[in-house]
């Protein structure tokens, strides 16, 4: 286990942060894919948002 | 949405068949009446058909081409199945046209190419791919509730069926879509987590620099040492250049200095070896001593000696027949271990005769050497022992010769006027080519081999290094996107849980609304959970589900969540893809008493632009009797729907005097019954 703080206890403090221009922009795209997510296409789905995560986010 | 018209060819019951549900004007309310088999439920079917492609679920096992065409059909031969439909959505007016051609196999059918055309009816325009614009704007998980056969009602908030209820009505905000991407955006998550923990640590690179540093820092001192080496090679190479040079100009004192040199050398080397010629006589009387011949002994002492064993008393290496040989020479030998000049070996010899003389005197082992064939050979041992002195005395003389030598080159270098400098001048060559530079080689070598084991060291160093810092320079982004995505995430979360709660609570006021305080006259509690399971209560009890009521409240439900269906925008959908369905409603009346009809009617017509109501006909007056600006319910078709009697029978398509209804028949060829559609005008 790295001694990074990786885990979902760092949301809370985030939650009340604005989203950027980019996350933004991110969040709509990801909507955006969403709409047209198919049942049973989870991994292609998956590599479709971390794609969309390394786009907008550098 | 509303439907205007269908057109149906070879669907099933229908040859061809073209129904009007009317157009903008008119006010959306059909009702669609015939026997059980006429041929309603097709009807509903065949939108369905038009929209997606496939029938209604209950109907999905039969056979899609209309049975009289099927049987004209040879086996192998194909047949054509088109619905089109006429629509508006939001003021636009559209024909969509879906044709599928089947061919007959034996007693089945198989589907074969499909064409979906949709176009803009005002515009002309064709709409390209048709099947996602319907989708986006009708979703399909939404038709089964808006598409609606009746058996849906019958324990429509049971728990087995509730799942499927949740995640459809979830479905109205898009909040099922939401819930996979949070899904999905978790599992990215996961794994940048994963990739940021191989990421190495900032002790992990600590520690590689450190020993980076270290091992560099150790390479440095070699290297010093190395450059420290080098130029003391170099520099005494200098140096012995240099001297070689004076003592090149010095050509013949240093020539003389060489010899001196070397005539010290001859000096040394003939000492050691007049030291190692006497260490070797010291040995060679190591432990015997010395033994002397006498002569004239006294006659008694010769007697005494001939008869006592010579062994005893000269030791046991003197064999008796050298014994008995010297004495008849009157003579005797006396062994001593001490010295020749020793006061006991005078004793010893006084005892002998006062005649008794010494011949000689000769080590033990040379006599020991001499012995031939068990005699003693005097000349031999003396010979032997003499060798021993002579060549004592030529290694003296060696030396001797040498240091005379020795004496007259220094004499000669003293008078050539030689400084010190020059001999130390020789002496520092001679250090140099023999001690220091061979030295300073063999440390330069190895020094050298040091400097490449640690320049690997440090090699194999800076590329773990160069590896940990492009990861850890890969931590920005990599540690970017992950706090970018939890706060996404956490966005969506917050959109999720924020359209879960307006979802339920206009789905609570919605349905508190729209159900009727039946009996009592008490308001119905409605409560969703927010997993959007719903009761529905009146006074702390649930409803009861006799009389209809069930299918009551699920038909509010549906016309509650068409209602709602319209207020959302889905992920992704811009606002004119809201979806705006017309509730189809099939059979869902034959339980319910009158006045559950009449609000069931109500709510429904409140929840969509258009309603759609399939009947049997012995059902028909009901709703129409409470339907319509002017009471629906004319006393003609109330006749006609209770007595089976059409006032108006020869005309196909008739508008009945001012009550605002159109009344439609046409027939499907199987089985052969009537099938009328009623429009309300306005």
């Amino acid at each position: 286990m790295s001694d990074r703080e990786t885990d979902a206890d760092v949301i809370p403090n985030q939650q009340l942060e604005p989203l950027t221009d980019e996350e933004m922009a991110l969040k709509l795209s990801m909507l955006a894919k969403a709409q047209n997510y198919r049942e049973g296409q989870e991994k292609a789905f998956d590599d479709e948002i971390d794609s969309l995560l390394r786009l907008h986010i550098k | 949405m509303k439907f205007h018209e269908i057109a149906l060819s070879n669907f099933r019951q229908f040859r061809e068949a073209h129904i009007v549900f009317g157009d903008e004007t008119t006010s959306g309310f059909n009702l669609v009446v015939g026997t059980n088999g006429a041929g309603k439920t097709t009807l509903l079917s065949a939108i369905h058909f038009a929209l997606y492609g496939d029938l209604l679920t209950s109907l999905r096992s039969e056979r899609l081409l209309n049975e009289t065409v099927f049987e004209d059909l040879n086996p192998g031969d194909v047949g054509v199945v088109t619905v089109s439909l006429k629509f508006s959505h939001l003021g636009s007016n559209y024909l969509l046209r879906r044709s599928t051609k089947v061919k007959r196999e034996d007693k089945s059918e198989i589907r074969l190419d499909e064409s979906l055309s949709l176009t803009n009816a005002d515009s002309g325009e064709s709409i390209s791919p048709p099947q996602r614009w319907v989708n986006n704007r009708f979703p399909s998980n939404l038709a089964k509730f808006l598409l609606f056969p009746g058996e849906l009602l019958q324990g429509f908030f049971e728990e087995d069926k509730f799942g499927l209820l949740a995640r459809d009505i979830k479905s109205l905000a898009g909040l099922d879509k939401l819930d996979f991407l949070a899904d999905s955006a978790e599992r990215v998550k996961a794994s940048i987590d994963d990739r940021i923990r191989r990421i190495p640590g900032d002790e992990t690179v600590g520690r590689l620099l450190e020993q980076k540093n270290g091992t560099n820092l150790e390479l440095e001192k070699i290297r010093e040492r190395h450059k420290d080496v080098a130029n003391a090679l170099k520099d005494s190479k200098v140096e012995l250049q240099s001297k070689n040079r004076i003592l090149n100009e010095r050509r013949s004192q240093s020539a003389l200095l060489q010899e001196i040199d070397m005539s010290k050398k001859t000096v040394s080397r003939l000492e050691a070896a007049l030291n190692e010629q006497r260490q070797a006589k010291v040995a060679f009387m190591q432990n015997a001593g010395w033994v002397s011949f006498v002569s004239g002994i006294s006659e008694t002492l010769r007697e005494h000696l001939k008869n006592m064993d010579a062994r005893g008393l000269l030791g046991s290496a003197w064999p008796r027949a050298a014994i008995s040989e010297l004495l008849s020479s009157g003579r005797c030998i006396c062994g001593c271990s001490l010295e020749e000049s020793s006061p006991p070996f005078e004793a010893v010899k006084a005892l002998l005769s006062e005649n008794a003389k010494v011949e000689a005197t000769l080590p033990y082992q040379a006599l020991v050497d001499s012995l031939s064939d068990g005699l003693l050979n005097f000349d031999a041992a003396t010979a032997t022992w003499q060798k021993f002195i002579s060549d004592e005395l030529k290694a003296e003389e060696r030396l001797e010769s040498a240091r005379a030598t020795l004496g007259k080159q220094q004499n000669e270098l003293a008078d050539s006027g030689a400084d010190s400098y020059l001999s130390e001048l020789v002496n520092r060559v001679l250090e140099l080519e023999t001690l220091s530079i061979p030295k300073l080689e063999q440390d330069l070598l190895e020094l050298g081999n040091k400097v490449a084991e640690k320049e690997d060291a440090v090699r194999i160093l800076d590329e773990k290094w160069a590896e940990a810092t492009a990861r850890q320079q890969n931590h920005g982004p990599l540690l970017r996107q992950h706090a970018s995505l939890l706060r996404v995430l956490a966005s969506i979360r917050a959109d999720s849980d924020s359209l879960n709660d307006r979802l339920r609570s206009e789905l609570k006021t919605e349905l508190e609304a729209a159900l009727p305080p039946v009996y009592d006259n008490r308001p119905v509690e409605v409560e969703v959970s927010t997993s959007f399971g719903i009761k529905i209560s009146r006074n702390g009890l649930p409803m009861s589900e006799a009389s209809g009521e069930e299918q009551l409240r699920a038909i509010c439900t549906v016309s509650v969540l068409n209602m709602l269906a319209k207020n959302y925008t889905l992920p992704g959908q811009s606002d004119d893809e809201k979806s705006d369905f017309p509730l189809v409603i099939d059979a869902g009346f034959s339980h319910m008493g009158e006045t559950f009809r009449q609000q069931a009617l109500e709510f429904l017509k409140k929840g969509s632009d258009q309603v759609v109501i399939l009947l049997l006909p012995d059902q028909a007056a009901v709703p129409l009797r409470h339907i319509g600006p002017q009471g629906f319910a004319s006393k003609h078709l109330l006749h006609k729907f209770s007595t089976g009697v059409n006032p108006n029978p020869a005309r196909e398509y008739e508008k009945i005097g001012d009550l605002g209804v159109r009344v439609q028949t046409f027939e499907s060829d199987s089985p052969y019954t009537q099938i009328e559609v009623l429009t309300l005008d306005s």
